[in-house]
């Protein structure tokens, strides 16, 4: 079954056309992956010629274009046969872009330190987010009609975009933010990790550590393509080690159910394999789930310990906003990784006005134990509240019961627990 | 806007935020603020909402645990620490539930649209409430607004509905169906998904019972759906979780709300000339308290007249026949007991669905915790006699279907069940790294076990010795000024009590390692059990035979007055209440349920937080800031207004002059709709919403049809009244438990004393100075009737039978001891000064009892340390015979509890001695004892707890439940034992109280009121 939903996959993949793009101000550019669905459907219900309503989807950190690709064709193939004409983009955060073209070189800018700064979720809303959506419009004229789907750090990206008024000239009609936008909430024990400074000390005893790779245990398909084997540092699994096993899966030999286990424990768990659609079985999932860059996933860290979005190295031993309780504790202050707290906030050039007239719904599982459904529900407060909204725009949110982080995409039900039914439902 | 979420530190919580004026603003989204909200918005008004909590979204309630979990993820579930939905806060004498949410109460109420009697507006309410035609149009307009329709109306679900059906039989087999009906509910009556009548979708009733726990279906006609959802249409705005935590008020009129905007972490300050405060009971009540706790007004008459409502709950655990309570609209039905018409005083009886994953939370209920303190009735309790027989209830012919379940995956574990796994796993063993580990092993081995935990626990039973022995002696070091020094610290008795004292601690537990080492195995090994087990078989944390359950709330009038305080010190409210007052009293409503519960066949257990901690619980808070007629008697005028403060309006149930015994959220609802309507009358908005006001007079008119339409189909909206004012209710056909015992007393009196009612130390002097030649014995009999009922009343009467064997003045001394019957009353630990015995030349107490009389605001006062027994009987065969008496327990400087409690100073009345018509006269005064033998011999194993007045010859019959008569004993030994330390040894209170800071309702002593 396995290898029958990989070779779809692949049948599906090769059908798509990348546009390898650019992206980044020079000296500091690399080049990311637009990809165009362009393959006309076997059955077109009501298709519409090519770059009439057009949708970008854009993935979540360490996974790539792939997540909306399955189960049997994903929610891009669903949209396309209702007549979308679907984007996906592979940024710097994909596997197919940084496992198989930048990890395999030599680091970018020079040195493992320098490409540090290429990967965090600054660069990745201000430059990937902001550069597929400037392409798509260039290409599509100003008239047709554009939307954005983005998944967890996709959606979180999208948003700081918006929110830095980055998006306002491209006349991006819908935004579908699914499981994340400004907020970072992460269950119990994700703040836990946050809170231990993992990522800081492994960065402190391995310094020319680039990412950490999910997969440990690699199925064959995986030992024959390119991508390298990436030990973890001894650092991140000592403390994979001592982590409580009660919280994770139990150990095991396969190697996606290993790799399960480690995302568990680098994130929290992503999802339930008996909850994902049947042909999800076996390696397929190997190949969905990339390394995470050091850069990205130390940004991750400090998203999650302040609970909202900011500027990479922006203060994070703060209090919570929406807690009033005397400061910190001492220790805590002490183990700030980086210096004396900034005067002015760098992430007050998040602005609300930016979404005040824009159209976007917002999306989550009751289960997802990656990011806390609160990451939406807050995000959703918060865009309810601005003010002077005009009634023409819409704000949305749809909660599913049952649902967890990846399953989102990678499970179809019946009636109103349709994803993909919602989410084609949100665009224009 | 500076941005997005923005940085919390100290210097944005500083007051430099800016300031904003708004023209009008409402606090508060529950049932008066979004009447408030949604009718300034259509009549044009440039309105601002606040709102404390979020918005609740059909999926965005907090989730129930599914097996196997225990517990939920906890995120939402409560105010204080993560802004959730239940607002539960410890008002000190009672515990208070609202709710945080854009919704408010209406997020988490049982749907109940119920009119009060008009009885209810009584000369407590401003002169225009007590017209009953004054809110009519406003109850419709309510009714219409909130869709309240009787659960008859709900054709899909009541066919299928078994509570409501047994409850029906029940109330048939019970002669009250009368009293009995079913209430409307705001509750979609709708069959499908579509828009309801003010065009918001809703969609329909799935019966799943979660009414209380936030409706998953959007199928509850809450707030959001109505009021809200068209104040937002007509352009109000909302910001929700923004707090407001303070209201200034301007020197020239105005407002300045200062108001914590809990999204963004920052501060902020909003003016405005007209401000409408909506945010509940309580907490209306503690920002005006807050505000106005100024020197210039120390009159000030905010917090007055609070009214916690007769809430209590009961469960009937395994009826013969299964009652589904987690299928169907929380509350279907109403039985409603009048206790009397004038004054108006009633409660009501309502069945109580919950979600059926609550089924093993509810389990908890009768869990061995409680140790049968909370049963009222054993198991297959059988009928004492045949008038109190009741037949059980045959099973419906009906059953719903069952619910379908959503599949879930990968639950979101809570953080409490995680720890409980990992701790079993001994995963945190494994969290200390292993580097550390190896190191510090053997350190640990060398230093902590043999030095210091046994150093933390030898110094902790030391510093609590130490501190008890402080706190023992503290009032007699003062004795120390008359060169006094038995109690020294460092004195010899102390010293050797300390001594004896860690002597004892080491005997009865072992030495400090021992106890270290144990304790510490303990904590880490658990005991070899695991969660699951333990909260199934310890706290009954259950769902053992879940479908036979039904859940009974009561909730009443209730005439106590309290008074909600503000306490500086830490920023809240406290409640000063008579819960001894409470009424409908607790035990009424105890006695319906135990009828109930024999009528279904099943085990009533109550609510342990008052029957085991003497804490109740309520969710209907009312009033608070009452409004009157003249600023002298209230905080509000008639219109909501408050008196001094031109602009401020509270339109919540804290305006409420009353308890208005039923739910009150309609009485809520309609008193807004009437005052918010005032106020646009004589304020129109600059520029008036012609849709607005279009749309208002539509409601109006479709309020009239909604009205018509419930006369016609006969819908019962306002209790009804008994019809013959000499029957108010059927009696109780279950006894009230009740407790009985005997008391042997002999001593002696001296006939023809002149002045009876002469202060004590004369009786005292009379025993000392040689015996009196009339000797007196007494054997008597003590009954209560009904337990509950005593503890709750403040004079804790019982009957009082038995024989008294005398010689009258005047007969010869040759003549026979005759004995006599007596029949009379008993009144343990009165606080009240009698007609006799005591002298008026007590000023200070005097004059502190007359301040009580007064009625509130008298925490300040130290309760009495003095209380008597009175015991006052009539010869039964001797007309105009009576005999009084006293004992006077009061705190003297050596402990002499015995005496004071066995020495009973009487009194003997006879008739005129000549013979003719008038009152009785003292002829005689004496002391009679109990002797300690005879109690230890006779009295104490006298005491058995049973029902009074049971048996065919009308005698006592004891309970058939050994559980029950320990418990009923113990509990009056409690109460009797506590109220002498109490008086005795107050300090041992405080020093208990700093301990496990618990509360018992049957030991205290608040001062009552007089002359009620």
């Amino acid at each position: 079954m396995t290898a029958a939903a990989e070779r779809a996959l692949d049948d599906l993949s090769a059908k798509i056309v990348d546009v390898p793009l650019t992206v980044g101000t020079p000296p500091e550019t690399l080049t990311i992956l637009l990809r165009h669905f362009v393959d006309r459907p076997e059955h077109p219900v009501g298709a519409a010629p090519l770059g009439h309503r057009a949708v970008l989807l854009i993935h979540g950190g360490n996974t790539s274009s792939e997540t909306f690709l399955v189960p049997h064709g994903g929610v891009a193939t669903y949209l396309r046969e209702r007549g979308w004409d679907v984007w996906l983009v592979d940024d710097r955060a994909s596997p197919r872009v940084l496992d198989d073209r930048i990890l395999g070189g030599q680091p970018l800018g020079g040195s493992v330190e320098a490409e540090r700064r290429y990967f965090n979720f600054d660069r990745i809303a201000e430059e990937d987010v902001v550069g597929a959506i400037a392409h798509i419009r260039n290409l599509l004229g100003p008239r047709a009609t554009l939307s954005v789907v983005g998944h967890c750090v996709g959606g979180a990206t999208t948003s700081m975009a918006i929110a830095r008024g980055r998006l306002d000239k491209f006349a991006v009609q819908a935004y579908v933010l699914t499981t994340m936008g400004l907020f970072f909430e992460s269950p119990w024990d994700g703040w836990v990790k946050a809170e231990d400074y993992v990522i800081e000390r492994v960065l402190s005893t391995t310094p020319g550590c680039r990412g950490i790779d999910p997969v440990q245990l690699r199925p064959p398909v995986l030992e024959a393509s390119r991508r390298a084997a990436r030990p973890w540092p001894a650092e991140f699994d000592e403390a994979y080690g001592a982590f409580p096993a009660a919280w994770l899966p139990p150990v095991s030999d396969v190697p996606e159910d290993d790799m399960l286990r480690r995302l568990s424990f680098m994130f929290g768990s992503p999802y339930d394999t008996a909850a994902l659609d049947p042909s999800l079985r076996g390696s397929i999932l190997c190949r969905l789930f990339g390394t995470m860059h050091l850069g990205l996933y130390l940004h991750a860290g400090q998203v999650v310990r302040r609970g909202y979005a900011g500027r990479f190295d922006a203060p994070d031993i703060i209090e919570r906003p929406r807690l009033e309780s005397p400061p910190r504790a001492r220790h805590a202050r002490r183990a700030a990784p980086r210096g004396p707290k900034p005067a002015h906030p760098p992430e007050g050039d998040l602005l609300p006005q930016h979404f005040r007239d824009k159209r976007i719904t917002l999306l989550t599982g009751t289960e997802n134990r990656l990011w806390h459904r609160e990451s939406i529900d807050l995000m959703y407060e918060w865009l309810r509240n601005i003010e002077g909204r005009p009634a023409s725009a819409r704000v949305e949110k749809r909660i599913f019961p049952g649902f967890a982080h990846q399953d989102l995409y990678w499970r179809r039900e019946e009636g109103d627990r349709d994803v993909y039914a919602a989410i084609a439902a949100s665009l224009v | 806007m500076t941005g997005t979420p923005e940085v919390v530190g100290d210097e944005t919580h500083g007051r430099s935020s800016r300031h904003r004026r708004v023209p009008v603003i409402v606090v508060g989204t529950g049932f008066g603020g979004a009447v408030a909200a949604c009718r300034l918005a259509q009549a044009g008004y440039d309105v601002l909402v606040l709102e404390r909590g979020r918005r609740y979204e059909r999926h965005d309630f907090p989730a129930m645990p599914a097996a196997p979990a225990l517990l939920p993820d906890l995120a939402r579930w409560t105010w204080e620490p993560n802004q959730g939905i239940w607002d539960i806060l410890d008002l000190e004498e009672l515990v208070s539930v609202q709710a945080a949410g854009y919704g408010g109460g209406s997020l988490l109420y049982a749907n109940v649209q119920l009119r009060p009697p008009d009885e209810i507006f009584d000369g407590a309410w401003p002169a225009v409430y007590r017209r009953p035609e004054e809110l009519t149009p406003y109850f419709d307009l309510a009714a219409y607004m909130m869709q309240a329709a009787p659960i008859t109306e709900h054709r899909h679900i009541y066919p299928k509905l078994v509570k409501a059906k047994q409850l029906a039989l029940v109330m048939d087999e019970l002669g009250r169906e009368k009293e009995f009906f079913h209430p409307p509910i705001a509750v979609n009556t709708g069959q499908r998904e579509e828009p309801n009548v003010h065009g918001v979708t809703q969609r329909p009733c799935t019966g799943c019972g979660k009414c209380c726990t936030g409706c998953p279906e959007g199928a509850k006609n809450t707030l959001d759906y109505n009021y809200l959802a068209i104040a937002e249409r007509f352009g109000a705005r909302v910001r929700t979780q923004c707090e407001v935590l303070d209201v200034r008020y301007g020197p020239n009129g105005g407002f300045t709300l200062q108001l914590a905007d809990h999204l963004h972490g920052k501060r902020e300050e909003l003016e405005t000339p007209y401000l409408f405060l909506c945010a509940g009971s309580v907490h209306t009540t503690r920002l005006l308290l807050r505000s106005e706790s100024v020197p210039e007004r120390p009159e000030s008459l905010v917090g007055t007249g609070y009214f916690p409502g007769g809430d209590a709950l009961g469960v009937v655990y395994d009826t013969k026949n299964p009652q589904y309570p987690s299928f169907g609209p929380t509350i279907t039905t109403t039985a409603v007991h009048w206790r009397s018409v004038s004054p108006s005083s009633f409660f009501q009886l309502q069945d109580g669905g919950y979600a059926a994953e609550l089924a093993r939370l509810i389990g908890t209920l009768r869990a061995p915790l409680w140790l049968g303190r909370n049963r009222l009735l054993g198991k297959g309790d059988r009928p004492l006699r045949d008038r109190d027989a009741i037949r059980l209830i045959a099973a419906s012919d009906v059953a719903p279907d069952p619910l379908p379940t959503a599949p879930s995956h990968s639950r979101l574990p809570s953080p409490l069940d995680a720890l409980i796994a990992a701790n079993h796993a001994h995963d945190f063993q494994s969290i200390v790294p292993e580097r550390l580990r190896q190191g510090f092993l053997p350190f640990l081995k060398e230093l902590e076990v043999p030095l210091l935990f046994p150093a933390v626990v030898g110094r902790t039973i030391e510093e609590s010795i130490e501190s008890f022995d402080d706190r023992l002696f503290r009032r007699l070091e003062r004795l120390e000024r008359f060169r006094v020094r038995p109690f020294a610290k460092d004195g010899k008795l102390r010293t050797w009590l300390r001594k004896t004292g860690r002597g004892f601690v080491a005997w009865a537990f072992g030495k400090d390692d021992v106890i270290a080492l144990r304790s510490t195995r303990a904590l880490f090994t658990q005991g070899g059990l695991d969660a699951a087990s333990v909260a199934r078989d310890w706290l009954g944390y259950d769902d053992d035979a879940a479908d036979n359950r039904v859940m009974l709330l009561g909730m009443g009038r209730d005439a106590a007055r309290g008074q909600l305080i503000y306490d500086t010190a830490r920023d809240r409210v406290v409640a000063d209440l008579d819960l001894f007052h409470l009424a409908p009293g607790y035990a009424d409503e105890e006695l319906f349920m135990t009828d109930i519960a024999r009528a279904l066949g099943g085990e009533l257990r109550t609510n342990p937080a008052w029957a085991f901690l003497g804490k109740p619980v309520t969710v209907h808070n009312q009033g608070g800031c009452p409004m009157a007629d003249s600023p002298e008697l209230g905080v509000l005028d008639p219109n909501g207004e408050v008196y001094g403060k031109p602009g401020l309006y509270v339109l919540d149930g804290s305006a409420l002059c009353r308890s208005v015994g039923v739910n009150p959220s309609a009485t809520i609802l309609a008193l807004a709709e009437r005052n918010i309507e005032r106020f646009i009358a004589t304020h129109p908005p600059l520029e008036p919403s012609p849709e607005g006001r279009a749309a208002y007079q539509k409601e109006r008119k479709k309020s009239v049809e909604w009205a018509k339409r419930a006369r016609e189909a006969g819908w019962t909206r306002t209790p009804p009244k008994p019809e013959d004012a000499t029957r108010i209710a059927p009696p109780f056909r279950s006894k009230p438990l009740g407790l009985h015992f005997t008391e042997t007393m002999q001593g002696y009196y001296e006939p023809d004393v002149p002045n009876a009612g002469r202060h004590d130390a004369v009786y005292r002097e009379h025993e000392t100075r040689g015996r009196p030649s009339h000797p007196m014995r007494m054997n008597l009999s003590m009954t209560v009737k009904n337990l509950a009922a005593f503890y709750e009343d403040p004079d804790h009467r019982m009957d009082v039978g038995g024989t008294i064997a005398l010689r009258f003045p005047g007969a010869p001394a040759e003549a026979e001891y005759e004995e006599h019957p007596v029949e009379g009353m008993f009144e343990l630990f009165t606080p009240r000064y009698k007609p006799y015995g005591i002298t008026g030349k007590e000023p200070q107490r005097m004059r502190a009892q007359r301040r009580r009389a007064g009625g509130y605001g008298t925490v300040a006062d130290p309760p009495a340390r003095e209380r008597f027994m009175t015991y006052r009987f009539a010869l039964t065969d001797m007309p105009g015979y009576y005999l009084w008496g006293y004992k006077r327990v009061r705190e003297n400087p050596a402990l002499d509890a015995w005496r004071d409690t066995s020495s009973l100073f009487v009194t003997l009345l006879a008739p005129p001695s000549h013979g003719g018509k008038g009152l009785s006269v003292a002829r005689g005064a004496g002391v009679v004892h109990v002797d300690l033998p005879g109690f230890l011999r006779h009295q104490v194993p006298s005491f058995t707890a049973g029902y009074a007045g049971a048996g065919n010859d009308g005698e006592f019959v004891p309970a058939e439940d050994d559980a029950m008569i320990t418990w009923a004993i113990a509990k009056f030994a409690a109460f009797f034992f506590g109220s002498l330390q109490r008086i005795y040894a107050p300090d041992v209170t405080s020093l208990l109280a700093s301990a496990f800071r618990s509360h018992t309702n049957n030991v205290r002593y608040e001062p009552p009121r007089l002359g009620k």
